[in-house]
């Protein structure tokens, strides 16, 4: 495989290229995974008594925010992106993206911490209707929204405020990348099962870290909405030179040689050199408390890729 | 039988037609036009979009002949769902998306299908007109549900979601794609060139036919094959497309008359000029949106049905 990369033309015999055996070690895609991006050792002052005892987390990210926070104890329940080792054995109340009334209820929780994405709204009614407490925290879909996002959910279920400091001073120390060429990076958005391929645009969550790290976003650049379908024509047209996607995404196109033979994908300047960065599903869009680390890795794997 | 030279003018102006078509196929669309643009992504999809058309308008003739059932067509009978049924459980047990394992697997459940819904539909060595497209339905329904399930359960990288096999998109044909289907089709056209004379005598009725020395079940059931073989590939590949196999032959009949050689010719270029023309307004019309090119041919032949429903309702007078 590496050595077809090498021989631009594929007739060449590739018995020289074979032998060098740095070309053999280059291992496609990058992957940033769990294991690469530490979480932040979470605040350890005991928490006052008023705080939330029984959570269920269901804001995008707000897991990962409320173990930062220290409170790992207090959450009784989750959805399935929450994967912090601390609370992983809290019960999932989530099939999908939906919430399940009953199962969050059987928990009988103090607190619903959920966000404008969550639903269905019945399910959401039912449960304010049982009398718990449901409070929806702001989104944030770049770097400069993560902030907000953790002082709502640190209000929300009464962290002291030494705890939301300690969190909120994570990712403000962020740095922003810049990198001598700049290079262009398409967001893929894959469920190859489901016949879903589309491009991350303006406000898909990736063209802010893509940009912290140094790259440009080729679909926000050229101004497209969040999430557009995928076609074979727009993407051989921005001609990104780095696929940036979804480890469980690529997995269901069939891995890296699947993704690189889609029609419009084979012809981009990424798919000769198989520049593809595959980031944890439930790292990549959670800003929280690891954006930055995870920012870090992304720059870090654009330069392995721009290297000469 | 209209004259023949009729036949040669239609057949050359569609061939004009497709001429065009294909032009305007490779030279526009949202990207900018390049060699590597041209080669590997509108010409293969431009060549499926024209196998297809050829595929589903012949097998649509091909059924319409041997069922002498006016309403006949690969989607309306079962035989594009038994396909899709076929392409998904092949996809499931791990055979590559685009390829001729999955074609293949994709034309025996088709012909599964096909035989089920003529083994319910006999009734006194009579092939019911109603009673196939009745069954047509429930084989689709199961098929949408079996398909559901397989989805839904596995974890394969080549399967695809029901919507995607239900209307049929282009959006995910290469050369693999083209390479997947071309064989089939080109057998069930040889096939179908050679059974023609024998349809124009099946039109006689079974006696009729038999009398004139036609082996009636051979040739039905050779028809059927060429038909499922002509619908598998393409429904293997992009999903299922209905109605044109119903529109073309009825419109291509109307103008030339019934000989099934130069129906099935004529009607063969006329669905590739359909579906190239719904492919590319698939394309282009919201670019660089794509809407499924099966939406496209749905929302134009699903009227068109409901006329020729209506007469041949009359002609059997009345179905309650």
């Amino acid at each position: 495989m590496a050595a077809i990369v090498l021989s631009g033309c594929s007739s060449v015999v590739d018995n020289s290229v074979a032998s060098d055996n740095s070309v053999l070690e280059i291992v496609r895609p990058i992957s940033i995974s769990q294991e690469d991006v530490a979480a932040p050792a979470p605040f350890s002052v005991p928490w006052p008594v008023s705080s939330a005892q029984r959570i269920v987390s269901l804001a995008n990210g707000s897991g990962e925010v409320i173990v930062a926070l220290g409170g790992a104890r207090q959450i009784v329940g989750r959805d399935e992106t929450t994967i912090s080792p601390e609370i992983v054995d809290a019960p999932i109340v989530t099939s999908g993206h939906e919430i399940n009334a009953e199962s969050v209820l059987a928990l009988t929780p103090d607190l619903l911490v959920i966000d404008a994405s969550s639903g269905p709204q019945e399910a959401i009614e039912l449960i304010k209707g049982a009398g718990v407490p449901v409070v929806e925290v702001p989104e944030a879909w770049n770097l400069a929204d993560i902030n907000a996002k953790i002082r709502a959910i640190g209000v929300a279920i009464g962290a002291p405020v030494e705890a939301i400091d300690y969190v909120t001073a994570l990712t403000s120390g962020t740095q922003d990348f810049s990198l001598g060429s700049s290079p262009k990076v398409a967001f893929l958005y894959l469920r190859g099962t489901s016949a879903i391929y589309l491009l991350g645009g303006v406000g898909s969550g990736a063209d802010s870290m893509i940009s912290q790290a140094g790259g440009v976003d080729v679909g926000a650049q050229a101004q497209l909405g969040p999430f557009t379908p995928l076609t074979a024509e727009e993407i051989v047209e921005l001609d990104p030179e780095v696929l940036l996607v979804m480890t469980k995404g690529l997995e269901s196109v069939g891995g890296i040689d699947g993704l690189l033979k889609l029609p419009g994908i084979a012809q981009t300047k990424a798919a000769s050199t198989r520049a593809v960065i595959a980031v944890d599903d439930t790292l990549l869009l959670s800003f929280g408390p690891r954006t930055g680390e995870t920012v870090f890795a992304l720059h870090n794997a654009f330069l392995e890729l721009i290297a000469p | 039988m209209k004259n023949p030279g009729r036949s040669w003018i239609v057949g050359i102006a569609l061939f004009i037609t497709l001429s065009v078509l294909i032009a305007v196929s490779l030279n526009f669309g949202a990207a900018s036009t390049d060699s590597v643009v041209i080669w590997n992504i509108r010409l293969p999809r431009t060549i499926a979009a024209t196998l297809v058309g050829v595929g589903l308008a012949s097998a649509g003739v091909l059924l319409q002949g041997s069922l002498r059932n006016p309403l006949a067509d690969p989607a309306l009978v079962g035989v594009s769902a038994g396909a899709a049924l076929g392409a998904v459980l092949g996809a499931a047990i791990g055979l590559p998306f685009n390829s001729i394992g999955v074609t293949s697997v994709a034309v025996v459940t088709s012909s599964i299908a096909m035989a089920f819904v003529l083994w319910v539909s006999r009734s006194n060595g009579r092939i019911e007109v109603v009673t196939v497209l009745l069954s047509g339905i429930a084989v689709s329904a199961f098929g949408a549900a079996a398909m559901s399930i397989i989805i839904s359960t596995s974890n394969a990288a080549g399967t695809r979601s029901v919507s995607f096999w239900t209307t049929g998109s282009f959006s995910l044909s290469n050369w693999s794609g083209v390479n997947a289907m071309w064989p089939a089709i080109a057998i069930g056209m040889v096939l179908a060139f050679f059974l023609a004379p024998s349809l124009d005598l099946l039109a006689l009725g079974d006696e009729g036919a038999h009398a004139s020395g036609v082996a009636v079940s051979r040739v039905r059931a050779l028809a059927l094959l060429a038909a499922v073989l002509l619908t598998a590939a393409g429904v293997a590949v992009v999903g299922v497309i209905a109605f044109v196999g119903l529109v073309v032959p009825h419109a291509v009949r109307l103008v030339i008359g019934p000989s099934h050689r130069q129906l099935l010719v004529v009607s063969a270029v006329g669905g590739a000029v359909v579906l190239l023309l719904a492919d590319t307004i698939a394309r282009l019309a919201l670019s660089p949106i794509e809407i499924p090119v099966g939406s496209v041919t749905a929302i134009v032949g699903a009227p068109v049905f409901f006329v020729m429903l209506g007469r041949a309702r009359n002609r059997q007078g009345g179905w309650a």
